[in-house]
């Protein structure tokens, strides 16, 4: 790519890391290493999330290695990658659920709209409505689906009924599950098929209005044909959301992604546009893993 | 070879299924025989028990309580019987007579010595009355004041053994200040040891600290409960006689008490230290079941998937919401369950309640939580001591009505568990 590497944003504050700049430079081909070395098709798309420095430990296990990724707007990146290179662990700081585990902490940045997601001062709970997630494993609430949608917003303010209505509907009607549970809305939402009920989980993160939406491998539960279902929503809801979805299927990462990242052992091997990523590869663990002689 | 090491496997499975049916048969049969005695035992006081002389006519029915004989409408009684002398006793002191201990109960109006009544109480007239028919004089002796359906319920054998005083006399034996020490102990224990342990659980199991001497402090707490779920209940009864009932002497004796609120009879009547009373009893009882609520509300809070508490905290929600609306709602029937298996075993303890009211005979049910009580077990336990094999029979009675108490305890449980199992279609 001739892209040349310093085209950060002119606004952008770039006050920190003088100092680790030629490291990266050494972990990485130049092409993929400056973050903004987002492809033409994104370059016109603002940048949702900035992160720089991201490391990541479980205890004293290094998870994350030094990520300086940029999330943009209304695009879906795919992170790929083997079994255990951090890409769980990435999307987890991304909504600080990672502060679940006692064990977890992280340096470095995650910028949003300016705020840094990491810092301490940073209303994790309040983050969250901004920030919603989708789970590997389909897990409705064991309450009726209505409820399920409704759980969310419910959880900020007092909603009147039919203002309440209207967001369910709306919220079902985006994750494409309207038509089919329209008459069973009061009935358990552990009814539903695995498919179904991963579209609820997708209606219940839509509900509270996220910005972003993480999808932790939504569709490794699912049969192909409610795969297909998931994917043909996440291309829909891209106009309206940015998506950071992690998944171990390549054909899945080609189909729905317009950004694609590769990660291996802690690090963010190449970044780029899919179309590249998957045709030109410019690092060759990268073209190993996506023609399948590893990982 | 191979054929040899089939069979020996062979045996060896259908072996293990042979003794796992033994096992099972073996205590089912234990429990057969079990209930068979204390039904066959019990039923023999409650039903088709031999009170000719008592009960040959249920109507009017002699008074228990002496200080019923302060109620009895003497000159009617007197004329009835045609014995004038009864008509003095309607100015008789009656109550301060049952403290004097010439009589502890109102059958042992037969066995009083008058005489020395007379004398005792300065009052001569009394000593005509030991010329009285006093069995005839029980039998015709109403006491004012019942209501039909109680009177009906109390003449019933059932209902005038669960209701009336414990007795002197084998057939007259009831149980209903024990029943109702039983259930003010339990009310207090539950209403206690619920929210007390429910709390703790979810403190322990949802509010994991992060900072390594936390999560030390946090792991020595948890292994003291679990290991407090093992200690003999008598141990807590000592607790609860230095911690509850006397408050270690630093506020008072319980006779002296530092603080009180409202006169002995009110309902409301609470003094500091507590004394040998009902709330004191509850408070060990909880005590005991305390560590069993804790640790049940545990498990059933560890057994909400993960995914649940991650899916509500990720819509935003905080810890306590997500206590609220998600993990608690999901544990509940566990926690009951739990805690009303914990109940039962907190109705049928005998020991720690022994240590703070001690076998004592009483004839009124408590009216507030500082008034003297006592529990099931301990009357069963009384009975079962005494030499008269009658009162064997009685004991086996209060048994079959500790099980139904029991039973309807753990029915309770079970109607809860399905309720909110079925709450979602």
């Amino acid at each position: 790519m001739t892209n040349p590497a310093p085209a950060a944003p002119a606004d952008a504050p770039r006050t920190q890391r003088p100092r680790e700049q030629p490291v990266i430079e050494v972990m990485r081909p130049k092409t993929t290493t400056s973050p903004s070395a987002t492809p033409t098709a994104a370059d016109e798309a603002r940048v949702a999330v900035r992160i720089r420095g991201l490391n990541a430990w479980y205890g004293d296990f290094q998870a994350l290695q030094e990520i300086d990724l940029d999330i943009l707007h209304a695009r879906v990146t795919a992170l790929i990658g083997p079994s255990g290179c951090g890409k769980s662990t990435f999307l987890r700081w991304l909504n600080r659920m990672n502060d679940l585990v006692p064990t977890a902490r992280a340096t470095g940045t995650v910028d949003l709209h300016g705020r840094d997601l990491l810092s301490r001062a940073m209303d994790v709970v309040e983050l969250r409505q901004h920030v919603g997630m989708v789970f590997q494993k389909p897990n409705p609430f064991p309450k009726s689906i209505y409820d399920n949608i409704a759980f969310g917003p419910r959880l900020h303010r007092r909603i009147p009924r039919r203002e309440l209505d209207a967001l369910v509907e709306r919220s079902l009607r985006q994750a494409a599950l309207w038509d089919e549970v329209k008459d069973r809305l009061k009935r358990s939402a552990l009814g539903l098929s695995g498919g179904q009920q991963q579209r609820l989980c997708i209606a219940r993160a839509l509900a509270v209005e996220p910005e972003l939406i993480l999808m932790d491998e939504p569709c490794s539960a699912l049969d192909p044909k409610s795969t297909a279902r998931i994917e043909e929503l996440i291309r829909e809801l891209r106009q309206t959301y940015t998506i950071v979805i992690v998944t171990h299927n390549m054909q899945q990462a080609a189909r729905v992604s317009d950004v694609t990242a590769f990660f291996c052992e802690g690090r963010l091997v190449e970044s780029g546009l899919t179309d590249t990523i998957f045709t030109q590869p410019a690092h060759e663990e990268t073209e190993n893993y996506i023609s399948g002689r590893f990982g | 070879m191979t054929d040899r090491r089939r069979m020996i496997r062979t045996i060896k499975n259908r072996g293990f299924v042979v003794v796992c049916v033994a096992a099972t048969s073996v205590s089912i049969a234990a429990l057969a025989v079990l209930l068979f005695a204390v039904v066959k035992q019990g039923t023999k006081h409650l039903i088709g028990f031999d009170r000719a002389g008592v009960t040959a006519d249920r109507a009017p029915q002699p008074p228990d309580e002496f200080t019923d004989l302060a109620d009895v409408d003497w000159p009617a009684l007197a004329a009835s019987l045609e014995t004038p002398a009864l008509a003095t006793l309607t100015d008789m002191p009656w109550r301060r007579l049952g403290r004097a201990q010439s009589f502890e109960y109102a059958d042992e109006i037969i066995d009083v010595d008058w005489p020395a009544a007379a004398d005792t109480l300065a009052w001569p007239e009394l000593a005509t009355l030991g010329t009285v028919d006093w069995d005839r004089a029980l039998e015709v002796m109403t006491v004012p004041g019942f209501g039909r359906i109680a009177a009906t319920w109390r003449n019933s054998e059932i209902g005038q053994f669960v209701t009336s005083p414990p007795s002197r006399r084998p057939e007259r034996a009831g149980i209903g200040p024990s029943l109702a020490g039983t259930i003010w102990i339990c009310a207090v224990c539950g209403l206690v040891a619920l929210p007390l342990g429910v709390g703790t659980a979810i403190f322990l199991e949802e509010y994991r600290p992060k900072p390594r001497w936390a999560r030390a402090a946090h792991a020595f707490v948890q292994l003291n409960i679990s290991n407090l779920a093992g200690v003999p209940s008598i141990v807590y009864g000592i607790i609860g006689l230095t911690a509850f009932v006397q408050m270690f002497d630093v506020l008072g004796t319980p006779n002296d008490p530092w603080f009180t609120l409202g006169t002995p009879d009110a309902w409301y009547y609470l003094q500091v230290p507590f004394g040998r009373g009902v709330l004191a009893g509850g408070l060990t009882l909880m005590l005991v079941i305390l560590p069993i609520v804790i640790v049940s509300a545990q498990e059933a809070l560890r057994a909400v998937p993960d995914s649940l508490r991650q899916g509500s905290l990720a819509l935003g929600s905080t810890r306590w919401q997500t206590i609220r609306r998600m993990t608690l709602p999901s544990a509940i029937p566990g926690i009951m369950t739990g805690s009303i298996l914990a109940m039962s075993r907190a109705i049928g303890e005998a020991a720690p309640v022994l240590i703070i009211c001690g076998i004592v005979f009483i004839r009124f049910l408590p009216q507030n939580v500082m008034d003297e009580f006592t529990a099931l077990p301990l009357q069963i336990y009384d009975w079962a001591g005494r030499p008269q094999e009658d009162f064997h029979r009685v004991a086996a009675s209060g048994i079959l009505v500790l099980l139904a108490v029991l039973l309807t305890f753990n029915a309770i449980a079970i109607v809860i568990r399905q309720r909110f199992q079925k709450a979602m279609p």
